[in-house]
């Protein structure tokens, strides 16, 4: 016994303290990214375009089918213009969560997300 | 190895046994898997506080194997193995390193403990779950370990002079 025991309970408090203030800050750093999702887009040819969900862009697609005009904005990718008969890959709206599709079937377009880590669901069950 | 001796590590265990089993009826995880009370720590703790090392981690290892083929899997055992040897020797370190009280140390053990579990999930599932967990669980590890520091450092300052008997005798 070295040490009286107020002291050893000042070490205490430093030593939780610290763990606290660091747990807190891994806690808030980890949420504040939370990105790193990419979505790969293929088309008729059989092209595939990669793009990162954390850059907002629009970029346009034109094949011997038509154009589609992806649009990625605030972590969300959707197709925001398109000259297929339905359009229904315009109304399948914004997809930002790993393994979520847009398929444009006149057009033979498919938009897929593929997150790099798996922060929000995975595969094993507890 | 006296017979009183082993007669006070028989209930030690038994105690640790229920605390194991008392566990699994408290629902205590916030939706995060993995994360539990830690009980038996208790009893590891103040195992150790009675200077018995050596009996601690005995006692440790066979609640281990006892809870693992009563309630859980061999996966489960795995995993508490790890957590559980690692704890142990942080806690050793820092009793010998003699600048903190129980508090302190179950808290570092606490964490430790989830650290450990968590290195063999990540090496089981090998995704990259340790740098998402590791925030969640350092917290959880540090709340479970204070609280069973806190009971644990109770315990020890007001029984140890009793229970020392069984170490001696």
């Amino acid at each position: 016994m070295s040490l009286s025991r107020d002291k050893r309970y000042v070490n205490d408090f430093i030593l939780i303290a610290a763990a606290l203030i660091l747990g807190v800050l891994l806690v808030f750093l980890g949420n504040r990214k939370g990105g790193g999702q990419i979505a790969t887009v293929t088309d008729s040819n059989g092209q595939i375009y990669t793009f990162n969900l954390d850059e907002n862009t629009e970029f346009r697609i034109e094949t011997d089918l038509g154009y589609n005009i992806i649009s990625v904005k605030d972590g969300n990718i959707s197709v925001s213009d398109a000259d297929c008969p339905d359009c229904s890959c315009v109304k399948q709206g914004e997809i930002s969560k790993k393994g979520e599709k847009i398929v444009c079937l006149p057009h033979k377009l498919i938009v897929e997300v593929n997150s790099e880590d798996n922060t929000d669901l995975d595969s094993i069950t507890y | 190895m006296k017979t009183k001796r082993i007669v006070f590590l028989g209930f030690a265990l038994c105690i640790a046994l229920v605390l194991s089993y008392i566990e699994t009826l408290i629902p205590f995880g916030f939706g995060i898997p993995g994360i539990k009370l830690g009980l038996a720590n208790l009893i590891i703790l103040i195992i150790l506080y009675l200077d018995m090392p050596k009996e601690a981690f005995i006692v440790s290892m066979a609640r281990i194997i006892l809870v693992g083929f009563m309630f859980g899997s061999l996966s489960s055992m795995i995993y508490a193995f790890a957590g559980g040897t690692l704890s142990f020797l942080c806690m050793y370190l820092l009793k010998r390193f003699n600048r903190f009280s129980p508090i302190g140390v179950s808290s570092l053990g606490g964490i430790v403990h989830n650290m450990g579990q968590l290195m063999v999930a990540s090496f089981i599932v090998k995704t990259d779950i340790f740098a998402f967990y590791f925030p969640y669980l350092l917290l959880s590890g540090l709340l479970t370990g204070l609280l069973i520091g806190v009971i644990g450092n109770t315990i020890i300052n007001r029984y140890s002079k009793y229970l020392v008997k069984w170490r001696e005798a």
